[in-house]
């Protein structure tokens, strides 16, 4: 018996042995890649969400800031109520003074203008009335330029007239001496334009509120630029509503950093921003808090379509991350 | 979830080192000292003295997931189901709705028993510590992870405990056909654990992202460090230390009868660990989870003011309940058998039936085994669960029982199915190993002559 037992253990020994699979050592276990998901994941997360209302779109030309409401507040005293060809938009970038300037267009709006000054005798008296209010010295400068002595005598008496009074020389001049006046009208409209410039907007967004976990998550196993196919990759995007009677051009972009969406036409209504990939180290920057800035360019002006000061502007960021989240 | 968190419930789905005290294989062994833990009616040929530590090491695995549903080899590399890398389609296609596993461990520290002067009455003294574990994960935990698709995760539990059991057997004919056994068991808590989740979902969508949590925490025997949270609450902040003292007291009683038909044929049954145990109230900590975190983004208005609601992972937190005292039935099992015999009992034919009430599933286990005795002591058995069990779930047991010397006993029911290094079966979810060395001692017994 006591030569069997030892022998009889080692067989048994031998046959458990004989089953192990060294491809399960637990001592090996991989554990540097567990993550949510996997290569063939897509992750959403909404990042933030800016609201702009007619303050925050501005001119500045003048050294008076001009929200977007008071500035088109003015256009639609001086653009014509009936557009040319029946129009129902005025196309702003094609009569601003900047390379897209357009003569022949700005000409017709111009002519359409001067018809209504010469035929609708209410618009005549409003435009006379906000130049008497705000460009009296412009049109008196411009009078006097024309070197014709009768208008330099009514350039003198609008000098000193009350409101009422100067509107209603202003008003009477533009019927009688329509030739003679277009000019001096034409540079007041042209020192109105200045104004529809647009400012550049810039937003600060803070510092993302997410926990340290989530962040690592989001950054840990991006794939960087020099890899061919990248299955880890984080892409930006968003959609912009906008409230307001435009097609904006814009230009949105994180400052400091190489995020930058191309310029967008964006139209009344909801609009898609198109994604665009971004990196680990501007993801970093814009976690940690960045400036989000944004160049309008005023396309069109549809002036039947009302706003107001509430009105708003709002661009709506979210992240889309492909592959799996790290853990 | 933390990956902490992850690997910890991954390896305790893995190991579940812990075994059940009982092997279905060691059930017709006649000269195995683990035969009452069975059925306490039943009593081994010999008196014995266990090797402390040696004399009983029972280790047993209960469920319905195995290593290589939770880990892949790829490409030289062992990773988890977890791992990036594990397409979801494979790391998914074996689980199932609800995948739970159980385990209970016996180490006997102390163990010896005898024959009375009537060579047929036995009694028996054992001092053993257990462990218990039960635990489920549900299928949608793992889409989740795999996909990262929104889920309603609900019914995740995680229970174990462990106590010392002091353990008295008596086993005594009632007549020369029928034998009763009765243990009493007094059991000294170490330490428990408990944490179910009614509720874990977790959402991210392109205008949300949301984690919930409903649930409740229980642990006994440990301290646990707190902190104040910003909201005032004081929450749960890990463990700091195991106190050291018993955390609750039980009992347990198991009560079994043998009754033989005919010489030949002999049937069993029994029940095991009926009882309670008591985790106290001053050494338990309780801890309620509900709370949800969501991020929408920052909002900034108009003035540029910016609010955002803060996505904190860690705020995830058990907040501190008032402690309550625990009481909690024993895992009871049930387990009825026969063998019938041949030549002179040199060759034994049995099958053996049990039935054990975990805390999250009742598990049925039905084993059928041959028997052989060639010599009076040199015992060996081979069994086979038909119920639950993966690829090659042959049990076989050895016992060298002599009158002189040393009472070996080996059985495991995963001889010969691959297995890790480590010796954990890969592809099977249920294992058994028992093994034991004592020295024989006293009378024999003479129930079979």
């Amino acid at each position: 018996m006591k030569r069997i037992t030892p022998l009889i253990m080692l067989i048994v020994l031998g046959i458990m042995t004989s089953c192990i699979d060294k491809d399960y050592d637990l001592s090996q276990i991989e554990t540097d890649d567990i993550a949510v998901g996997n290569n063939q994941s897509e992750f959403k997360m909404p990042l933030a969400t800016i609201h702009f209302t007619s303050y925050n779109i501005c001119s500045n030309t003048s050294g008076d800031q001009l929200s977007l409401k008071q500035l088109y507040d003015e256009a639609d005293i001086w653009f014509p109520t009936n557009l040319p060809d029946g129009a129902e938009y005025i196309e702003i970038y094609r009569i601003l003074d900047s390379e897209h300037f357009d003569s022949a267009y700005f000409d017709s709006i111009v002519h359409a203008l001067e018809n209504e000054l010469q035929n609708d005798s209410d618009k005549r008296t409003l435009i006379a009335s906000h130049i008497a209010a705000k460009y009296r010295n412009t049109f008196i400068n411009a009078l006097y330029d024309t070197g014709n002595s009768e208008l330099n005598q009514y350039a003198a008496l609008i000098l000193d007239a009350d409101q009422a009074e100067a509107t209603a020389i202003i008003s009477e001049i533009i019927l009688s001496h329509a030739s003679e006046t277009e000019e001096a009208v034409q540079i007041v409209f042209r020192r109105f334009l200045q104004k529809l410039h647009l400012e550049n907007i810039h937003t600060d967004i803070p510092k993302i509120e997410i926990s340290s976990d989530i962040r690592d998550m989001l950054l840990d196993n991006l794939d960087d630029s020099s890899v061919e196919n990248p299955i880890n990759c984080l892409y930006l995007s968003g959609d912009a509503d906008n409230g307001f009677p435009f097609i904006f051009q814009i230009n949105p972009h994180v400052e400091n950093t190489s995020i930058d969406f191309g310029q967008i036409t964006v139209h009344q209504g909801a609009n898609n921003i198109e994604e665009i990939r971004i990196m680990r180290d501007d993801m970093q920057r814009l976690l940690d808090g960045a400036t989000f800035s944004m160049s309008l360019i005023t396309m069109r002006y549809y002036p039947h379509r009302s706003f107001t000061d509430e009105t708003e502007f709002c661009v709506k960021l979210r992240l889309r991350k492909t592959g799996a989240l790290q853990l | 979830m933390k990956k902490i968190y992850l690997i910890v419930a991954l390896m305790v789905l893995t190991f579940a080192g812990s075994v059940n005290a009982q092997n279905p294989t060691t059930y017709f062994m006649e000269g195995s000292t683990f035969r009452s833990q069975w059925n306490p009616a039943f009593a081994p040929q010999h008196g014995y003295v266990n090797i402390p530590i040696l004399g009983g090491i029972e280790l047993s695995t209960n469920g319905n997931v195995a290593v290589d549903n939770l880990l892949f080899s790829q490409n030289g590399k062992l990773s988890t189901i977890f791992s990036s890398a594990v397409p979801s389609t494979l790391a998914l296609s074996e689980l199932n709705n609800i995948n739970h596993f159980g385990a209970s461990n016996t180490l006997n520290i102390i163990g010896f028993g005898a024959y009375k002067s009537d060579h047929k009455t036995f009694w028996s003294v054992a001092v053993n510590l257990r462990t218990n574990i039960d635990t489920q994960l549900p299928y949608s935990f793992f889409d989740f992870m795999k996909t990262g698709k929104a889920q309603d995760i609900s019914g995740m539990g995680f229970k174990a405990d462990s106590y010392i059991e002091a353990v008295y057997t008596h086993s005594f004919p009632i007549t020369d056909k029928i034998y009763l056994g009765v243990s009493g068991k007094l059991l000294i808590g170490a330490g428990r654990g408990r944490f179910y989740f009614d509720k874990f979902d977790a959402q991210m969508n392109a205008d949300r992202w949301s984690a919930n949590a409903v649930g409740v925490m229980e642990l006994s025997g440990f301290d646990m460090e707190t902190r104040r949270a910003d909201d005032g609450t004081m929450c749960y902040d890990g463990l700091d230390s195991y106190s050291g003292k018993p955390a609750g007291y039980g009992f347990g009683v198991d009560v079994g009868v043998t009754y033989d038909v005919l010489p030949e044929l002999q049937l069993s049954a029994s029940i095991n660990d009926i009882g309670c145990m008591f985790w106290s109230k001053k050494h338990t900590s309780r801890g309620v989870i509900n709370k949800e975190i969501e991020f929408t983004g920052v909002q900034i208005d108009a003035n540029g003011v910016a609010t955002q609601p803060e996505f904190d992972l860690d705020e995830m937190e058990f907040e501190v309940a008032d402690s309550k005292g625990v009481s909690e039935f024993l895992p009871t099992t049930i387990n009825l058998g026969g063998e019938y015999n041949f030549l002179d009992r040199r060759i034994g034919l049995g099958v053996f039936y049990s039935i054990a009430f975990w805390e999250y599933k009742t598990r049925h286990d039905i084993t059928a085994s041959a028997n052989f005795r060639p010599l009076k002591w040199l015992h060996a058995s081979g069994s086979y669960s038909f119920i639950g069990n993966r690829a090659h779930a042959l049990g076989l047991a050895l016992n060298i029982c002599p009158a002189r010397g040393i009472n070996f006993f080996l059985g495991t029911d995963f001889l010969l199915s691959k297995k890790t290094p480590q010796w954990i079966p890969v592809s099977q979810s249920n294992m058994n190993i028992t093994f034991g060395m004592g020295v024989p001692i006293g009378r024999n017994s003479i129930r079979h002559e």
